[in-house]
């Protein structure tokens, strides 16, 4: 049936039934309908039987009776007059108002004599006149005018003797009253004679004809009809009684059948929805419940399964509500926790995380008084954590006292009690939780509790939700503190990096000095910082100092042992004085007070294990730090006691280095024959460093001039060595090879990879020069360019290398290259410090070379080795990163 | 190396010219040449002491030439040398002035360039202002590079004609001002030479000069083409370059 109906809705189902109802009922009407007309059908023809049979024996009675009569007043009246006759005639034509007239006819007489008692009545003449019957005979129907008439006629003498014949004539209307008595009004009969000519009929103004409905439904008209003889005439009586009964029933089975139907149907619906309903209401329930409405109810009173069903349905609901707002309830709880948690560990600042954590207990808690303790590394006690810097906090003695139980108990305490007041009674309990992180404790947690409107019932009595926020608490100040040790050390180590820099940007000793009680006052945020330093005499004075007078300078003259700088120096131990002003055997107390130098520290230089000063720091304010400070100024002591030495021994060797060099410069003559010469030497602004850039100008054997440049790798005392390595060692090899400056170089290559420990390497630019008449060979080892300015500065020409680098390769083979230097014309050589000149991180370069000789055309060498000089240092703004060497000689015309 | 400068002596209708015809020169004698040509009915150019002839000189000469035959007038060249003819040829002007054409050779099988990495190379390096006179000392340059690097007279008068025709170009096209210079750089190993020259402007074709013959520019660069192996123009940061590259004999050996 499902599969046959798929109907999506119970009213659906529901008019399915119904029309199902209403079909079933009129089904069941209608063969009801048909039972009952069946029997009636039966009834009705017993009942035109005995209607039929009653009316034929009502006329058969009603012509007995004519023809009794007929002959009874005869009987004894053979031979009476005509006369008399016609009397008894007139009388019973009195006695019966249905005769319309009545006659006697004797054949005796001849002729035959008719006595009527009406004579002239033009009915006797319709009638062919009664024959001579021996037997009683009714004649047939005759029609005259309205009425319909018969004749009845009976023999009235003996038979066999006399002919006499009477006869009545009679109005059909005798048999109507006489059938009439014995039929229901309702009933159809009709009279027919021998002809089939009807003589009387009752019943309806359409008698025999049948409803056709019913005619179709029930059956023919013939079969119900039914037929009597008469026995006293060749008559019939028809009768037809069911036509009306049966009729109206026929007509009305329809309407009947449908009002009952639809009457079933109302009722089939009014049930189906009293049965829908409650479902409907249970279905739109559970869909709301489905999608979170959970206060949803169903109420259905039916009292049947339906209502159970409700019942259920809203146990359910309410389990689930109770379910949700349990869930809510945890999730809200977790939520404020884990809020809790983001605030307290916000911060990595000790101050901020107990500061969140008080708040957090006095708005989610209602906690009149939280205090954080904090384990203090050095004391290893409990110590209130100030919520803002700079501040304390005062606990009460028993949350204290509290606190500390706590702080060595397992878990946590709490001691509830009742403060009454003048408003009430209050309930309060004192919680001190210890904060532990793993194995450590770090601190407590104690706070009063008190139950007022803020009170969170969900949080209230939750001792394990507040334990789960200790533990929180306990991370959260665990990663401050060790944050805040952090920031310390990277402080530290910070300002430790800060004054290592400084001090090694430099190996000049005064600069070093200086840099380091600069920023050793800085980074220690002292008021003044100095450095003394032993002399020959083993005094203590005052090698550099920050932010002091010179008068306190000049008089801080310390004998070692003397306090607190000679102890410091002499006991090699960091000194550290919290108001030196408070110390009684203070000597320069007078100009102390006037600097304004309260808190003192001192530390002994020590390099290698010998005390070579001290390094002492003042403050403005009493020393209360937590010693930091001190380690600080003890790391700061042992680099600048190595940088300090360093700076000594590097002095001594910078001097050495500088020397050499400016020896190695040596002289280069003014003019040799037609040559002119001008050269230039600026080092480096790294004062620090000395270079390894060479020129030489030297006559040779032949009277050549050779021009020697060279920029030997290194700095400091090993590249002046090499530096007068290579200048000597040229000077004898291009003595020997006087022509050939390329042979000179390959001897020097060989001697510099052989003789040397191998870590030279020297570009060399080498000319040898006719000073008569300019021709020049020329051999380039690696070194930039040489540059020929000829056509009175118009054009430059490029003597790019002949071979690498001295000290590359030993496979090394150097080539000469001559050029004629024209009259007029230039040669300038220089080392790579000129075109490596930067500035904004582009370099000056040949090009930039070439601009400044075409633009500076017809100088004369000395002021055209200026000018390069000049407008290279400007293109590197004075911040020249290397040294410029560099020589010009000019071909007279 | 001293150049003999342009000399052209008028005698009668016979115009003898001696020296240099190019780029400095040919004006004044393409300029004596129309005078002529005005006058006379017949001319005859005597080219037999020409030294060298560039494209400057030969569209001077090509141009008068038209000039000469549109006005009727008989022109004739004659005691044109075998360098002369030779350029006359590579340029392709020979079947003007009645010469034969040049004879299509085969082209030269060119070594591989890889074979140049692992050279020794010597470079020559100048940069001159940009002064017709300093082209010349370029010019030089170039020719004494070549002749260090071992090409035979008929080699170096090409590379003086190709360097000659890249250095003029440069000066014509690439100085935009007096203080704009050229820089030849020449490197040479036994295989090659290579001549590069550069100038500060953006090449022959966006800088039209409006007084150049014209014709004179595809004229240099054919001229170029012709007599060097290999020409290729690489983009410089700052102006226009031309790179030439003529492998010697040794390299054809190979």
């Amino acid at each position: 049936m499902s599969g046959f109906i798929r109907l999506r809705s119970i009213t659906g189902k529901l008019l399915v039934a119904i029309l199902a109802v209403f079909l079933l009922a009129m089904a069941y009407q209608y063969a009801a309908f048909l039972e009952s007309y069946r029997s009636r059908q039966r009834l009705t023809l017993a009942l035109q039987a005995s209607v039929t049979h009653a009316a034929a024996a009502a006329a058969d009675d009603t012509l007995k009776d004519t023809i009794v009569e007929l002959t009874s007043a005869w009987a004894s009246e053979d031979n009476r007059t005509p006369k008399h006759r016609k009397s008894v005639l007139k009388a019973l034509l009195a006695v019966h108002p249905d005769w319309i007239n009545a006659g006697l006819i004797d054949t005796r007489e001849k002729p035959v004599s008719s006595t009527t008692a009406n004579s002239g009545k033009p009915i006797d003449q319709h009638l062919a006149g009664p024959e001579l019957a021996t037997e009683p005979t009714v004649s047939p129907v005759v029609t005259e005018g309205n009425t319909r008439i018969f004749v009845v006629s009976a023999p009235v003498s003996a038979p066999g003797k006399d002919a006499v014949v009477a006869y009545a004539v009679v109005s059909s209307e005798a048999v109507l009253t006489a059938i009439k008595n014995t039929v229901g009004r309702n009933s159809v009969v009709r009279v027919v004679d021998a002809n089939g000519d009807a003589v009387c009929e009752i019943g309806p103004k359409s008698p025999g004809r049948p409803v056709a409905a019913a005619s179709a439904l029930v059956s023919t008209p013939e079969e119900s009809e039914m037929t009597v003889r008469l026995r006293s005439a060749d008559w019939r009586v028809v009768a037809h009684d069911y036509g009306n009964a049966i009729g109206e029933s026929n007509q009305e089975w329809l309407p009947r059948a449908i009002i009952t139907s639809l009457a079933a149907a109302m009722l089939a619906l009014m049930m189906g929805k009293h049965i829908a309903n409650p479902i409907r209401k249970l279905s739109r329930a559970a869909a709301a419940v489905a999608v979170g409405d959970l206060r949803r109810r169903v109420v259905i009173n039916t009292g049947d399964e339906l209502q159970s069903l409700a019942q259920s349905f809203n146990t359910m609901a309410e389990n689930l509500e109770q379910h949700e707002r349990d869930l809510r309830t945890k999730t809200r709880v977790q939520q404020t926790l884990f809020e809790l948690a983001g605030t307290i560990t916000s911060s990595l600042d000790v101050t901020r995380v107990a500061k969140s954590i008080t708040d957090a207990l006095s708005q989610h808690f209602h906690a009149t008084e939280v205090v954080v303790f904090g384990r203090n590394d050095l004391t290893d006690k409990l110590e209130p954590v100030p919520v803002e810097a700079g501040t304390e906090v005062h606990a009460s003695t028993s949350l204290t006292r509290l606190a500390e139980h706590a702080f060595t108990s397992p878990s946590a305490l709490s001691i509830p009690s009742t403060i009454a007041y003048p408003g009430g009674v209050q309930e309060s309990t004192a919680v001190a939780l210890p904060l532990v992180v793993g194995n450590a404790r770090v601190g407590v947690l104690a706070a009063t509790l008190t139950p007022g409107e803020a009170w969170d019932t969900e949080l209230k009595n939750r001792l394990e939700l507040l334990e789960t926020f200790a533990s929180l608490a306990g991370i959260a100040l665990h990663n401050a503190y060790i944050h805040g040790r952090t920031e310390d050390f990277m402080k530290m180590l910070n300002s430790h990096r800060r004054v290592t820099e400084a001090i090694s940007s430099s190996l000049d000793l005064k600069q070093v000095l200086h840099a380091l009680v600069k920023t050793t006052c800085e980074v220690m945020h002292a008021k003044a910082c100095a450095i003394l330093l032993s002399d020959q005499n083993g005094q203590l004075a005052v090698a550099e100092a920050f932010n002091l007078s010179k008068d306190f300078r000049d008089k801080l003259n310390i004998t070692p042992g003397e306090p607190w700088t000679g102890v410091a120096f002499s006991e090699k131990r960091t000194i550290v004085r919290e108001d030196i002003c408070s110390d009684a055997d203070l000597r320069l107390r007078e100009e102390v007070e006037m600097e304004g130098l309260r808190g003192f520290m001192c530390s002994p230089l020590l390099a290698a294990n010998d005390a070579i000063g001290t390094i002492n720091v003042w403050m403005a304010e009493p020393y209360t730090g937590r010693g930091l400070e001190v380690h600080l100024l003890a790391s700061i002591a042992s680099h600048a006691a190595a940088v300090i030495a360093n700076a000594k021994l590097f002095g001594r060797e910078y001097q050495i280095a500088e020397t050499l060099q400016d020896t190695l410069k040596g002289d280069v003559p003014a003019r040799i024959g037609r040559l002119t010469f001008g050269h230039k030497y600026i080092p480096a602004l790294d004062e620090a460093s000395v270079g390894g850039d060479l020129y030489d100008v030297v006559t040779l054997a032949n009277g050549k001039v050779a021009l020697v440049v060279a920029d030997v790798a290194g700095k400091g005392i090993r590249a002046a060595v090499h530096t007068a390595m290579v200048r000597y060692m040229l000077r004898g090899f291009l003595y020997q090879w006087p022509d050939s400056p390329a042979s000179a170089l390959d001897l020097l290559n060989k001697a510099a990879i052989n003789y040397s420990d191998g870590h030279v390497l020297v570009t060399v630019f080498c000319a040898v020069i006719d000073p008569e008449t300019g021709w020049m060979t020329y051999a380039n080892g690696g070194h930039p360019p040489g540059i020929v300015i000829a056509r009175e500065g118009k054009q430059l020409i490029h003597l790019y290398r002949t071979g690498m680098p001295i000290g590359a390769t030993e496979e090394c083979c150097y080539q000469d290259r001559k050029i004629r230097l024209e009259p007029g014309s230039s040669l300038l050589l220089y080392t790579d410090g000129v075109i490596e000149a930067k500035r904004q991180g582009s370099m000056l370069g040949i090009e930039g070379l070439e601009d400044i000789l075409f633009d500076n055309a017809g100088l004369g060498p000395i002021e055209m080795a200026e000018t390069v000089c000049r407008e290279t240092s400007d293109y590197a703004q004075c911040d020249l990163k290397d040294d410029i060497a560099l020589i010009a000689a000019g071909f007279e015309k | 190396m001293e150049e003999a400068c342009l000399v052209s002596v008028r005698d009668g209708n016979i115009l003898k010219i001696s020296g240099n015809v190019d780029f400095m020169s040919s004006d004044k004698f393409v300029e004596m040449l129309a005078g002529m040509i005005d006058e006379e009915r017949a001319v005859t150019i005597d080219l037999s002491e020409v030294d060298l002839i560039d494209s400057r000189g030969l569209s001077g000469l090509v141009a008068a030439y038209m000039q000469a035959r549109d006005s009727g007038v008989d022109i004739r060249l004659s005691g044109a040398s075998d360098s002369l003819s030779h350029v006359l040829r590579l340029s392709g002007l020979a079947p003007v002035f009645g010469l034969a054409p040049a004879v299509v050779g085969i082209p030269r099988q060119c070594p591989d360039r890889s074979t140049l990495r692992r050279q020794e190379w010597r470079m020559t390096e100048s940069v001159t202002l940009a002064e017709p006179e300093l082209v010349a000392v370029l010019r030089d340059m170039a020719i004494e590079a070549a002749r260090e690097t071992g090409f035979d007279a008929d080699a170096l008068l090409d590379v003086r004609l190709a360097a000659g025709e890249a250095l003029v170009n440069a000066l014509r096209h690439g100085s935009k001002s007096p203080r704009s210079r050229i820089r030849l750089r020449c490197m040479s190993c036994p295989l090659a030479l290579v001549i590069e020259v550069m100038d500060e402007g953006s090449g022959t074709g966006s800088q039209p000069n409006g007084d150049a013959p014209a014709g004179s520019c595809g004229l240099g660069t054919k001229l170029i083409k012709a007599t060097m192996d290999e020409v290729e123009y690489p983009q410089t940061k700052s102006g226009f370059s031309v790179r030439m590259l003529k492998w010697t004999a040794e390299a054809s050996e190979l």
